[in-house]
């Protein structure tokens, strides 16, 4: 009898051992809400769908220009209730308007109504930081490099424009270090998430914001290149503010 | 056996059946023998996830084939290998390859390759487990199929290998299309194992050692806007896989449009794909068409040789709003030293 009893002691110790080693998953499994919030980005120019590398666009200086690249993050998602609680990602989203789709997927959403949203372009001190995102052969290029600070680049913005005697010139409008993080104003949203039913938000960029609003950005007074040019790049951070718009 | 002895057996054995699958997905067993043994490629710190290929999974055979295979003549009926046109110690590249068509090609290394996924000047063509096909036409290996499946299937390693890591029981029965492609599918996974990783810039990364003073100039105008280098040739694979023109022409004709010719878009006009710098020492004369014999020229090129051509990519202009970067003599030299600084001696030895 006792000897039974041993083995049934040892047995409740093995199994508890064995599915005790599962268990962190299963709890994690059980906590998270099974809901997510699909974030579909697109890119326009005054309402019109960005078109790549043809100078079809004029911005509020009357340059007219075009778009050859458009990359950048988007980090510090939050979604406020009415009540004014946030629910807070610390995702980190790499963006490039070339791709046919951009879909940002917040996770874990909770249950409710979400009246608005807010995030950066950019990445925050604490993650903007060289190596801190995993690299990916698409988000390598955005580098910051250490000897002049480290980290990544929040925006890389380029392509081309006719100067004021209709030559075709470059322009490529980047924006990087912890100074220049953009906290894009918060944006009204009406969105109910509901338990394993996603929801999706359209939201849209219009690229003409990046030289207007409030820094009528000319290419031919202020420059054409911004790279670790803070002034510049003041301009844009400025600028970067209300780039975005939500589609109901 | 007395029924208590047995009842304490069963509950150990429940208990144990209970403890083993507790975590039963985490337990692999392949209970055949014949399938090729899985190969984990090995990835530098810091570089991205390489493209693996679902079709063509690495594997230790493969990969010895493929090794094999790159640069055994067996493969050609002019006496070519891979290996004729990757030399290794130009980083598995060649100074200049003519072609029929009377151009001139530098061609590109074989470096590091499983991080991409477009090949070739102009990215024509975007899957490594069939770059290989082409090399078997006239131009290059001149591929007499008889003869091909005669002295691979009487050689005395091949017919194993290729059973061992693809399944083919006799090369003979294989169509010759399915054959190339086999042949194509083990040299990429031979490819796909070709890093390097170990230049005197790696080793300064991983603090194993300095870079002197002339290597440290150089790399801090190589990765601030003084050189503006690495925008197009970002670390770690020191190129931004991306396509640009740059400014070579102020017209174009031929091989020199670039991208042009796959696109027939304008604005892909003169745009060549970034080559990786890792090795560049190495791999000289420089650009498309090999028109710079040094990396003096080549610098000499970006410092003042910009052309004015509306085409040029945007990142070549320069926060002075021309098209120079102004480096003096020595910031040139300490540029070129920090380049030399990306040579993988390991690599070609």
């Amino acid at each position: 009898m006792k000897n039974i009893s041993t083995i049934a002691i040892l047995n409740f110790i093995l199994i508890s051992i064995g599915l005790g080693s599962c268990k962190k998953e299963l709890i994690n499994q059980v906590e998270l809400p099974n809901t997510s919030l699909t974030i579909e980005i697109s890119h326009e120019v005054n309402g019109i769908l960005l078109e790549f590398d043809s100078i079809l666009y004029q911005n509020s200086s009357e340059s007219p220009y075009s778009v050859s690249r458009l990359e950048y993050y988007i980090s510090g998602i939050k979604l406020y209730k009415e009540d004014s609680t946030f629910l807070h990602s610390d995702a980190t989203y790499y963006i490039n308007a070339r791709n046919k789709e951009n879909k940002l997927l917040v996770q874990h959403v909770v249950e409710g109504d979400y009246t608005a949203i807010e995030f950066l372009i950019g990445i925050a001190a604490d993650k903007n930081i060289s190596n801190s995102l995993e690299n990916t052969t698409e988000n390598i290029n955005m580098q910051w490099p250490d000897v002049i600070g480290g980290g990544y680049h929040f925006l890389k913005l380029e392509g081309r424009y006719l100067d004021t005697a209709g030559v075709n010139l470059g322009y490529t409008m980047h924006v990087g270090t912890n100074e220049m993080l953009i906290k894009h104003r918060k944006l009204n949203i009406n969105i109910h998430i509901q338990k394993e039913k996603p929801a999706i938000l359209n939201c849209i960029m219009n690229v003409n914001e990046w030289f207007q609003n409030p820094h009528t950005y000319n290419f031919n007074v202020d420059g054409n290149y911004t790279m670790a040019i803070p002034a510049l790049m003041q301009h844009l951070k400025n600028n970067g503010y209300d780039t975005f718009l939500i589609q109901n | 056996m007395t029924p208590s002895l047995y009842k304490t057996k069963l509950m150990a054995c429940v208990g144990m059946l209970l403890l083993s699958i507790s975590c039963q997905e985490e337990t692999t067993v392949n209970p055949e023998n014949n399938e090729p043994t899985p190969y984990s490629l090995a990835i530098p710190t810091g570089f991205p996830k390489s493209y693996l290929s679902k079709e063509n999974p690495l594997t230790i055979e493969g990969i010895q084939l493929g090794k094999m295979l790159y640069s055994d003549p067996i493969l050609s009926s002019n006496g070519r290998s891979c290996s004729s046109c990757h030399l290794k110690e130009n980083s598995f590249s060649l100074p200049i390859f003519n072609s029929w068509s009377g151009t001139k090609i530098s061609v590109p290394p074989h470096v590091n390759l499983a991080f991409r996924n477009k090949f070739n000047w102009t990215g024509s063509e975007h899957n490594l487990d069939t770059l290989a096909m082409g090399d078997f036409e006239p131009e290059f290996f001149n591929t007499k199929p008889d003869e091909l499946y005669k002295k691979l299937s009487e050689h005395s390693v091949y017919p194993s290998l290729f059973k061992k890591a693809f399944g083919i029981n006799k090369i003979e029965e294989v169509p010759y299309h399915q054959l190339k492609k086999t042949i194509a599918m083990a040299l990429a996974q031979h490819i796909r194992t070709m890093i390097s990783a170990n230049s005197k810039f790696d080793k300064f990364k991983r603090r194993e050692l300095s870079l002197n003073q002339m290597e440290h100039e150089g790399y801090v105008i190589f990765f601030s806007e003084k050189g503006d280098c690495f925008h197009c040739h970002s670390d770690p694979l020191f190129s931004d896989q991306e396509f640009h023109n740059t400014g070579l022409n102020i017209s174009y004709n031929g091989s020199d449009k670039g991208l042009f010719n796959l696109t027939q878009r304008q604005e892909d006009m003169g745009k060549f794909l970034s080559p990786t710098l890792r090795n560049i020492e190495f791999t000289a004369p420089y650009m498309h068409d090999g028109r710079f014999s040094n990396l003096e020229q080549v610098i000499d090129h970006y410092n003042e040789g910009v052309s004015d051509d509306k085409h040029v990519d945007p990142l070549l202009n320069k926060r002075n709003g021309t098209r120079k970067l102004n480096l003096t003599p020595i910031q040139k030299q300490q540029l070129i030293a920090f380049l030399k600084a990306l040579s993988d001696w390991d690599y070609i030895k």
